[in-house]
């Protein structure tokens, strides 16, 4: 298919790379001129996205996925799928998708889970809103960059499933933190805690997949000094698109609120920045109750 | 064996009767008179574990543990086994399993999960605290009385493991329902957030076994009108004797505070009591962040 793709970053190079592999026709650029094997560079996004049948986006943001659709949506062919694979807030999700379609364009959101390790294997999930004709048109560059794709329904469904995801995962990351650190100072030993915890009903993938804990469960980022995996400071994006949602939505997030304000402080009055998400376990080792 | 059985309410009768059905001989007291069928009706604590091999206490909470212990350990025949299946605080735990020592008994702490449905149906989990001999000896009697008995240490340690399990429970089922509140107004159906979180890193027990949204996930107390299962008032207990916990030993559990604080203004200042503890999720569907 031919594809333009938008932001050359971590994620974004090796997702194009691994489209080039899978045969498909990339151009491609990056603000910060990055150039990737087997993609076409181009000197502006409106000339990657010239021509293509679908072009993809991978940014940092939602005012800047918002300047990239300005530029690029004009440039579009009438019935291409402009598809947003970054993690946004929900209204600048749902509004680049208006856009696109008030153009005559088709919008799918897609932000993904799996992280820079998932990119590069092309083992990706992709969360995706919008209709459905466009999920099944782009449905060979998901094979090609990822193992699944869910369609979660109407435009901003993507960005929304992501979020709720992220902010349980957040969550429940900190807390199973807290856990080993007060069964530390209770004298309950890790390994014993880890075989109660994750065959009852405090079970999850924090604890089963990817504990928080070195030497216990498989193998995880605590095993490798908490070196990412997925990194403090995304986790704190995450549970801010959350919290901005909520407040758009006026819902109410209470423990979503109590993660955030522990990840804000770890990655920005502390040493959390660059660090997995995992290591408030270190952290709460290391702090008394105050 | 012989048996001891104090505390027969909701929990205590039903694990009673199994251990009679298995065949042990058990005699049993409560204060409130109650009367369970083939237990030996005891007049009093100390009377229902005279000559017991184990005596097994199921209370209400750490402080009448203490009062009962007094009682019946002066009556408990040398070597006997204290084994208290109570959930109480680590410290009230740990105190009465020393006494119980000092007097040469054996001592375990074996909290359970698993609720009255698993004290009915012997399905319960025992997290049990206290010397691996004790532990052995007991293992017929958890059997009769549950599907799972996991040793995790020393005395104490049982209250410990629970206490942890379920604050990451407590918390967990939160930010499960306020994700399926926060969906609800984004216009994100549920079946579609639990397809996605069931099978990624938001995963748990909460979401996958026990989901709080009807119609979703396998059956739940939310396919019975948030009837518990396992109520809100018991989940804010285990919460509060995980602050206690933190408390006594310094430990920061902010998380585990912010549940404890959600689910106390559910059981005491709303009509939270009495629910099962994920019925959280249509109160958020009520509630409002402006209103909050």
């Amino acid at each position: 298919m031919k594809t333009g793709f938008i932001g050359l970053g971590n994620m974004g190079a090796p997702m194009a790379a691994n489209l080039a592999a899978a045969g498909h026709e990339l151009a491609g650029f990056d603000v910060a001129d990055i150039s990737v094997a087997g993609v076409r560079a181009c000197g502006s996004a409106a000339e990657a996205a010239d021509g293509a049948e679908v072009v993809i986006t991978m940014l940092p943001d939602g005012a800047i996925l918002r300047r990239v659709a300005d530029e690029i949506v004009p440039a579009m062919a009438p019935g291409a799928i402009f598809l947003d694979c970054s993690t946004v807030d929900v209204e600048s999700a749902r509004a680049v998708a208006a856009q696109a379609e008030a153009a005559g364009l088709a919008a799918l959101d897609a932000p993904v889970s799996g992280g820079i390790a998932g990119a590069g294997k092309g083992t990706l999930t992709f969360m995706v809103g919008g209709a459905a004709a466009s999920f099944e048109t782009a449905g060979p560059l998901f094979e090609a960059m990822g193992q699944k794709a869910v369609h979660c329904g109407p435009s901003g469904s993507g960005q929304a499933a992501k979020i709720c995801n992220n902010m349980i995962l957040g969550a429940t990351m900190a807390v199973t933190c807290e856990a080993f650190a007060l069964a530390d100072r209770l004298g309950l030993d890790r390994q014993k805690l880890f075989d109660v915890v994750s065959t009852s009903s405090g079970y999850s993938w924090t604890m089963n997949a990817y504990c928080p804990a070195p030497g216990i469960g498989p193998e995880s980022p605590a095993d490798n000094d908490y070196r990412p995996g997925f990194a403090s400071e995304l986790m704190l994006k995450d549970l801010r698109l959350a919290l901005q949602a909520a407040i758009a939505a006026d819902a109410d997030i209470p423990i979503g609120e109590a993660a955030l304000r522990i990840y804000e402080q770890f990655v920005e009055s502390e040493d959390g920045a660059g660090t997995d998400f995992s290591a408030l376990l270190p952290r709460l080792e290391r702090r008394a109750r105050g | 064996m012989k048996i001891g059985f104090v505390g027969l309410g909701n929990m205590g009768a039903p694990m009673a009767a199994n251990l009679a059905a298995a065949g042990h001989a058990v005699a049993g007291f409560d204060v409130a008179g109650i009367r369970v069928p083939d237990i030996a009706a005891a007049d009093s604590g100390a009377d229902a574990v005279a000559g017991a091999e184990v005596a097994i206490t199921m209370l209400p909470d750490g402080a009448i543990l203490r009062r009962v212990a007094e009682e019946l350990i002066p009556a408990m025949a040398p070597g006997a086994i204290l084994l208290d299946c109570s959930t109480v605080d680590v410290e009230s735990a740990r105190a009465v399993a020393q006494q119980a020592r000092a007097a040469g008994l054996g001592a375990l702490d074996a909290p359970v999960s698993g609720g009255a449905v698993g004290a009915r149906n012997a399905t319960l989990t025992f997290m049990a605290g206290g010397d691996e001999d004790s532990f052995a000896a007991a293992a017929p009697l958890f059997e009769a009385m549950g599907r799972r008995a996991v040793h995790c240490g020393p005395s104490g340690s049982g209250q410990a493991a629970k206490i942890c399990n379920n604050m990451i429970a407590g918390a967990t089922m939160i930010a499960t329902c306020e994700a399926f509140a926060l969906a609800d107004r984004l216009g994100l159906d549920r079946q579609s957030l639990f397809d996605v979180v069931s099978t990624s890193s938001g995963y748990s027990w909460t979401m996958n076994d026990y989901c709080p949204a009807p119609g979703i996930g396998p059956e739940s107390p939310a396919d019975d009108g948030y009837r518990p299962g396992f109520a809100c008032e018991l989940m804010l207990k285990d919460l509060r004797l995980a602050l206690a916990a933190a408390d006594a030993t310094g430990a920061e559990v902010a998380m585990g505070e912010a549940a404890m604080r959600v689910y106390a203004q559910f059981v005491e200042e709303e009509d939270g009591a009495g629910t099962d503890f994920s019925a959280m999720l249509p109160r958020f569907e009520k509630r409002s962040r402006s209103a909050a």
